[in-house]
C-alpha cells in the first residue's frame, strides 16, 4: 500500500476547507420570516429547465415532469430509452428490477451506474453489494436526470458510466392535489395519489402509490405472474430565515413493498415461439418479497453567493427471493441454461425438460428441483453536504462545487436451498432439511469527497474537477466456525475530471470532457480481482432556441480493466464471484433533438433519440464468466446494441393530446466469446411502439388511454439466467385523473 | 466576504494540488486464515513428478490396456453371432452357441472390469464438451432399454427417417457398455417400451432371429466401443495429448497456470467414488437417495443389473482409486499428503479404502440378490465408502490446497 499523497490528507484539507466554510454561514443568527425558497427544489433536482442552453460540461439528460407525464410509464427502462447512451437488458416485461447500463457499461442489476433519489445513492447497499434490487416506484417521481462522462464525477462511487437521479416530488407552495385511477389488461390496477399544501413557512406532502398486475405469462397448470407494490411518502418542509442566510429543513420517510411471482426461468426457442408468455410448471412457486424504509433529513442553506445542501439518510430493505435455481444434480448434472438450449438432444435431456415443465414426474434423486430463497438484509446510511459558491478570485469568475459524504452500508445473506420433488405437475417438498447456502456479511465504510471549479474565461467554461473515494470494507462468513474466514480492504483513489464549454452563440455551444472512471470490488472480492479502470472522453455540440433542442455527443471510454461479476441474474448462480476482463474500448456516438411544430393551433412535438456503440476487448483470454467464454481481442461486449434509436411524435390541441414513441433496439450478442452455453447466441432486433392519448375534461379531470407495445411486438430480450425471456406484449390501460 | 474568498482560495489551491496529482489507486487488505481457497504448507514436494506418474504409469495403461479389451470382446462377439446363425443353419450345436456365449460374457466382463477403473480415470477428453466422449462408451445411469430395441431394429432395416443407420450419432443412451449388458445378458428377448413407441412386429419374431438381431447390434455396439476407446488414446496419448498438456502444466503456454492445477484436475477425477460410487451405486439402489421403488431397496437399480456385475463395479472404482492414491510402485497422492505431514488422512485413506475393499470381496450374492436378504451389509458397504469421502472432502482437500469439484461442493447425504 502507498501512503503519499493519494492518502486522505488531502481529502482531510478539503473536509477542513468546508468546516471553515459552514462556520462562517453560522455567524449572523436572527430569524426572520422567509418566503419558501424555490433553489431548494434544485438542490434535489440538479439539472435546470430544457427550456435554455445549458451549459453544464459533460452530458446531462433532463426528462422533466411535463415528459413523465406524457405516457405515464411505470418501468424505468421505457423512459430511460428516450436518453442517448442507454443500454438496457430487459428481464422481466415490468421493469421490476431494471438491469441499466450506461455508455456501454454492463447493465446487470444496474450495478455499475448510481441510482440515486434527491441526490441521495437509493441502492440497497451501493458499495457493499451494488445490485439495485431496489427501485423506486415511479409515480411519485417527477423528473428523472441521467449523467454521463465528466457530469458523473460529483456521483460516486461508481464513475465509469454514468448517475440516473429520480426526483420526488416537492412539498407544494399552495394546496395541491390529485387522485390517478387507472384498469388495464392483464388485472393491471393502479391508484395514485397525493395533497401538499404550505401554510406560511410550513408544508408537507403525503403521497402514495399502489401497483398490482396479475402478470402477463401464463404458467402452466394456471397462476399468478404478476406483482403488487405499494409505497407511500410524506414530507415536511419549514422554510426560515438567519440574517442574510435563507434555510430549509425537510424531513422526508418513505415506505415501499413488493409481492411479485416472478421467475428467473424462462423458455426454449421453441416453446418461446409458440408462446412467448408461457412460463413453466417448474416456476410456480418463485416468489419476490421485499420491504424498503427510508428517511432523510435535508437542511440547505443559502447566501448571496453560496449555498450549502446537506442530507442525511438511512435505508433499510429486506428481501427475500424464493426461485427455481437448478435440478440437485450430482450423479446426472445439467444446467437450465443447457437444458433450454437443447432439451431435446437426448433422452436424458427430454426427461429433464419433462420434469421441468410438469409433464413427467421427478423420481431419481438428481432430478429433483432445488428452490432457493436468498433472503437478504441492507442498510444504507449516511450524511453529504454538497456546497455551491459563485465569487471571483484571481479576477476570473469561478464556480465552485464541493461536496463531501461519509456513507456506510451492509448486506447480509441468509441464504438457503429446499429439495423438491416435481410430482403431477406440482412442486412437492421431499421432506428434507433446509440446507443453508451462504451465510455472510458484507459492509463498506466510505467518504467520498468532490471539487470542482468552473472558471468563465469569455465564452469559455473550463471546469476541473476531482474526486476522492476512500473504502474500509470487510467480509464476513457468519456461519458458525468459520469466524476465520474474513476480508478486511481498503481501497483509496482519486478522479480527476477536466470538461470545457465554448459557447458559439445563445444558442449555440461545443463541449468536451474527460475524466477517469472507477467501480469498486466488493468486500468479498479477493484482492487479485481489480477495480474497474478507464478514461472517458467526450466531445460534443449543443443547440437550444427554445423551441427546438439538438445534441451531438461522441464518447470513447478506454477501460484499462473491465470487471463483471456473477449474479443469479447473468450466471445463474449466486457466488458474487467477479472476473477481470482486461483492456476494452467502447466508443460511441448519441444524437439527440426535438422540435415543436405548430399549425392550425395544434402543437406537433417531434424528438429523435439515437445512440450508436461498438465495443471491443483489446486481448484475448479465456474466463469463467458466463458472458465472456474464450474472448479472441476484438469480440465485443455483451448486451451491448449496436443502433439504438427512439422517435417520438405528438399531438396537442387545448383539451387532448396524443403520443406515440417508437423504440428500435439492434440484436445483442449473448456472450462475448466462445465456449459458452450462449456462444453465438443473440437477442432479436426488437421495435415497440407505445401510445398515449390524453382528453381534458376541464375542472373535471383529465381521461387517459395509454396502450404499451401497440403492434403487440414480442422479441427475445434476454436468455439469462435460464432461457428466452420475452419483451412485454400489449397492454391497455385506462384511466382518470383528477388534479385539485 | 473576504473571509468567504480566502476559505475559497485554499480550497481551490489545495485541491487545485490534488488535482494535478490525481489518477492514483491504493488498495490493501489482510485476510482471515480461512479466507480463499486453503494453501499450501511449506513443502519440498515435486508435484510434477506426481502428475506424470500419475499419467504415464497408472492412467495410461489403464487406457491401453482397455482398448485391448474392448478389441477381444468385439471379436468375441462376431464370433458369436456367426456360431448364432450357424446353429440357426444346423451348422453346429447348441454346447458350441453356449461356449461362444460364455466367451462373449466373460470378453464383456473383463472389458467393462477394466472400463470401471476408467470411469475413475476420467480426465481431459473424456470430460471435455461435457463428458461426452464417455457418454458415448458408457453413458450410465442414462440409459434406455427401449432405446435400444428401437435401434436393434433401425440397424436391421439400416434405416432412420430415411438415411442409413450411423451409430456414431446415435444417443449414448443406445449404444455403449449399458446397451451392449443388454443386448448380451438380457435372456427376455422381448423389447422393453412400455409406450406408444416400440418396435414393430418384434415380440412376434422368432428367438432365434431376436437373438441373431440383437447380436449383430451388439456387433456394431463393441466395435464403436473401440472406435471410441481409440479416440481417446488419441487424444491422451502423443505429444499434443492431454496426457502431456498435465505434464506441460506450470510452462508457458500450457493452460495450466502451475503444476497444482494439474494435480487438482486429477483429484477431481477421484471424486467419481462420491457422486458416482457412493452416491448412484450403492445409495440409490439402498433408497437412501430417491429411487423408482419410492426411496425404499430397490434391486432393479444397480448399476448392472444383467450381468450382475455391480459390486465388481465398485470394486475396480475402488482398485483405480487405492492406484491413483498410492501411484502403484511410484509417486502418489499418499506421498503428497505425507510430504506435508499429514499422516493422519493418509492412514485413513489408506484403511478406509481396504477396508471397503474386503467387504466388497466377503459378498456371497449379487448386489441386487443381497439387497433382498441382507441390506445391511449394503448399509455398511455404502458406510465404508462414505468414510473414504468424508476424508477426501474435507482432510484430503484442506491438507493438499485442493479445491472441490462442483459436484461434490456439497454434501447428499
Amino acid at each position: 500500500m502507498r501512503n503519499n499523497i493519494y492518502s486522505p490528507k488531502s481529502a482531510l484539507l478539503c473536509a477542513v476547507s468546508l468546516a471553515v466554510t459552514s462556520a462562517f454561514t453560522g455567524n449572523a443568527l436572527a430569524e426572520e420570516d422567509a418566503a419558501t425558497n424555490p433553489n431548494y427544489v434544485e438542490r434535489m433536482q440538479i439539472l435546470g429547465s430544457n427550456q435554455k442552453l445549458r451549459k453544464e460540461s459533460g452530458s446531462a439528460t433532463l426528462i422533466d415532469e411535463l415528459e413523465l407525464e406524457k405516457f405515464a410509464f411505470d418501468d424505468i427502462s421505457r423512459i430511460l430509452y428516450s436518453v442517448p447512451g442507454i443500454n438496457i437488458r430487459e428481464e422481466d416485461g415490468f421493469g421490476l428490477r431494471p438491469n441499466i447500463g450506461i455508455r456501454g457499461a454492463t447493465p446487470e442489476r444496474s450495478r455499475k451506474i448510481n441510482i440515486m433519489e434527491d441526490g441521495v445513492l437509493i441502492g440497497p447497499a451501493p458499495y457493499s453489494a451494488p445490485s439495485a434490487y431496489y427501485f423506486p416506484m415511479l409515480q411519485k417521481m417527477t423528473a428523472v436526470e441521467v449523467f454521463k462522462g465528466p457530469a458523473a464525477i460529483k456521483y460516486g462511487p461508481n464513475t465509469v458510466a454514468g448517475s440516473v437521479n429520480l426526483v420526488t416530488r416537492a412539498v407544494p407552495d399552495a394546496p395541491e392535489g390529485e387522485i390517478d385511477v387507472a384498469l388495464g389488461t392483464d388485472g393491471y390496477q393502479k391508484l395514485h395519489g397525493y395533497y401538499g399544501t404550505t401554510q406560511g413557512d410550513l408544508g408537507f406532502l403525503l403521497e402514495a402509490s399502489t401497483l398490482q398486475s396479475d402478470g402477463f405469462k401464463d404458467l402452466d397448470g394456471g397462476g399468478d405472474t404478476g406483482f403488487d407494490k405499494n409505497d407511500f411518502l410524506a414530507k415536511v418542509r419549514y422554510d426560515f430565515n438567519t440574517g442574510a442566510l435563507q434555510h430549509v429543513v425537510e424531513i422526508k420517510v418513505a415506505y415501499a413493498d413488493e409481492v411479485s411471482d416472478e421467475t428467473y426461468l424462462g423458455l426454449t426457442d421453441a416453446d418461446f415461439n409458440a408462446n412467448p408468455n408461457r412460463r413453466y410448471r417448474g416456476s410456480h412457486l418463485a416468489n419476490m418479497d421485499w420491504e424498503h424504509n427510508q428517511w432523510q433529513f435535508n437542511h440547505y442553506v443559502e447566501g448571496q453567493d453560496f449555498d450549502i445542501t446537506t442530507k442525511v439518510y438511512r435505508h433499510d430493505f429486506e428481501r427475500a427471493w424464493a426461485k427455481l435455481n437448478q435440478f440437485k444434480g450430482g450423479l446426472v448434472d445439467i444446467s437450465f441454461q443447457d437444458l433450454l438450449a437443447n432439451p431435446f438432444l437426448d433422452e436424458n435431456t427430454t426427461r429433464f425438460y419433462q420434469i421441468l415443465t410438469g409433464q413427467t414426474d421427478s423420481v431419481q434423486e438428481y432430478e429433483k428441483l432445488i428452490l432457493g430463497t436468498n433472503d437478504r438484509e441492507y442498510y444504507s446510511q449516511g450524511i453529504q453536504s454538497d456546497l455551491r459558491l459563485n465569487l471571483d478570485l484571481f479576477n476570473l469568475s469561478h464556480r465552485l462545487e464541493l461536496g463531501i459524504r461519509i456513507h456506510e452500508d451492509q448486506i447480509e445473506r441468509n441464504h438457503i436451498e429446499d429439495s423438491y420433488n416435481m410430482l403431477a405437475g406440482r412442486l412437492v417438498t421431499d421432506g428434507s432439511a433446509t440446507v443453508a447456502t451462504s451465510t455472510d456479511r458484507e459492509e463498506a465504510e466510505a467518504v467520498s469527497l468532490y471539487l470542482q471549479d468552473t472558471i468563465t474565461l469569455g465564452n469559455l467554461d473550463v471546469s476541473l474537477g476531482v474526486r476522492g473515494e476512500f473504502i474500509d470494507s470487510s467480509y464476513q462468513n457468519r456461519v458458525p466456525g468459520n469466524e476465520g474466514d474474513y476480508l478486511h480492504k481498503s481501497t483509496r483513489i482519486w478522479l480527476p475530471s477536466a470538461s470545457a464549454f465554448y459557447t458559439l452563440s445563445d444558442n449555440a455551444g461545443l463541449l468536451f470532457g474527460v475524466h477517469e472512471g472507477f467501480l469498486p470490488t466488493g468486500p468479498k472480492q479477493a484482492p487479485e480481482i481489480d477495480i474497474e479502470n478507464s478514461i472517458n472522453y467526450e466531445l460534443g455540440y449543443r443547440y437550444n432556441n427554445g423551441d427546438g433542442q439538438f445534441e451531438a455527443i461522441w464518447f470513447f471510454n478506454d477501460i484499462s480493466n473491465l470487471k463483471e461479476g456473477c449474479q443469479f441474474s447473468s450466471c445463474g448462480s449466486d457466488n458474487d464471484v467477479e472476473f477481470n476482463g482486461g483492456e476494452v474500448d467502447i466508443v460511441g456516438l448519441e444524437v439527440s433533438g426535438g422540435y415543436t411544430f405548430s399549425l392550425n393551433g395544434l402543437q406537433f412535438p417531434v424528438s429523435l433519440v439515437y445512440t450508436f456503440t461498438d465495443s471491443e476487448f483489446k486481448t484475448s483470454f479465456t474466463s469463467g464468466f458466463d458472458m465472456w467464454g474464450t474472448v479472441t481481442a476484438g469480440d465485443a461486449l455483451p448486451y451491448l446494441p449496436e443502433n439504438q434509436f427512439t422517435l417520438s411524435i405528438g399531438a396537442i390541441a387545448d383539451n387532448w393530446e396524443v403520443h406515440l414513441i417508437t423504440r428500435y433496439i439492434d440484436e445483442m450478442l449473448e456472450a462475448s466469446g466462445a465456449d459458452v452455453a450462449l456462444s453465438g447466441a443473440k437477442t432479436e432486433a426488437l421495435s415497440v411502439t407505445d401510445l398515449s392519448a390524453n382528453y381534458r375534461l376541464g375542472r373535471y379531470g383529465n381521461l387517459y388511454l395509454k396502450i404499451d407495445n401497440v403492434f403487440d411486438e414480442q422479441e427475445i430480450v434476454s436468455r439469462r439466467p435460464f432461457g428466452a425471456r420475452p419483451s412485454k406484449p400489449q397492454q391497455a390501460v385506462v384511466g382518470y385523473k383528477y388534479q385539485f | 466576504m473576504n473571509k468567504l474568498n480566502n476559505v475559497a482560495k485554499a480550497i481551490i489551491i489545495s485541491c487545485g494540488a490534488t488535482w494535478l496529482s490525481a489518477c492514483g489507486e491504493s488498495t490493501s487488505s489482510s485476510a482471515g486464515p480461512d479466507f480463499g481457497a486453503p494453501t499450501l504448507v511449506e513443502n519440498e514436494f515435486d508435484e510434477a513428478t506426481l502428475v506424470a506418474n500419475l499419467t504415464d504409469q497408472v492412467i495410461t495403461p489403464v487406457y491401453e490396456n482397455f482398448l485391448g479389451l474392448a478389441q477381444s470382446q468385439t471379436s468375441a462377439i462376431g464370433n458369436y453371432c456367426a456360431k448364432l446363425v450357424e446353429f440357426s443353419d444346423g451348422a453346429v450345436d447348441s454346447a458350441d452357441v453356449e461356449q461362444s456365449e460364455n466367451a462373449v460374457k466373460q470378453g464383456f466382463q473383463d472389458a467393462f472390469a477394466s472400463w470401471q477403473q476408467i470411469e475413475m480415470m476420467q480426465i481431459g477428453p473424456l470430460v471435455n464438451n461435457e463428458g461426452q466422449l464417455r457418454n458415448k462408451i458408457y453413458s450410465w445411469p442414462v440409459t434406455s432399454n427401449c432405446g435400444v430395441d428401437l435401434d436393434v431394429t433401425f440397424f436391421e432395416a439400416d434405416d432412420i427417417n430415411g438415411a442409413p443407420y450411423d451409430i456414431t450419432i446415435r444417443t449414448p443412451a443406445r449404444k455403449g457398455f449399458d446397451a451392449l449388458e443388454y443386448l448380451l445378458f438380457n435372456e427376455n428377448l422381448d423389447h422393453s417400451c412400455t409406450g406408444s413407441t416400440f418396435p414393430a412386429g418384434w415380440n412376434a419374431r422368432s428367438e432365434e432371429q431376436r437373438q441373431q438381431t440383437r447380436c449383430q447390434y451388439a456387433s456394431v455396439v463393441a466395435g464403436d466401443i473401440v472406435a471410441n476407446a481409440s479416440i481417446m488414446l488419441d487424444e491422451w496419448n502423443g505429444s499434443d495429448g492431454y496426457a502431456n498438456t498435465l505434464k506441460q502444466a506450470g510452462t508457458v503456454g500450457s493452460p495450466f497456470a502451475t503444476v497444482h492445477d494439474a494435480v487438482n484436475r486429477i483429484s477431481d477425477a477421484i471424486f467419481y467414488i462420491d457422486s458416482f460410487t457412493k452416491d448412484g451405486k450403492l445409495a440409490t439402489p439402498l433408497g437412501l437417495f430417491a429411487n423408482e421403488c419410492g426411496s425404499q431397496a430397490c434391486p432393479q437399480e444397480v448399476e448392472s443389473p444383467y450381468s450382475a456385475s455391480s459390486l465388481n463395479n465398485i470394486k475396480q472404482n475402488l482398485l483405480a482409486l487405492q492406484a491413483l492414491y498410492t501411484g502403484a510402485d511410484g509417486v502418489g497422492f499418499d506421498d503428497f499428503l505425507l510430504d506435508v505431514g499429514d499422516t493422519a488422512t493418509h492412514e485413513s485413506l489408506i484403511t478406509g479404502i481396504n477396508n471397503a475393499l474386503q467387504i466388497i470381496d466377503s459378498y456371497e450374492q449379487s448386489l441386487a440378490e443381497t439387497l433382498l436378504s441382507d441390506e445391511q451389509m449394503v448399509t455398511d458397504t455404502h458406510e465404508s465408502v462414505k468414510d473414504i469421502t468424508d476424508v477426501l472432502k474435507a482432510d484430503f482437500i484442506n491438507s493438499l490446497a485442493l479445491e472441490l469439484p462442483a459436484t461434490s461442493a456439497g454434501d447428499n447425504d
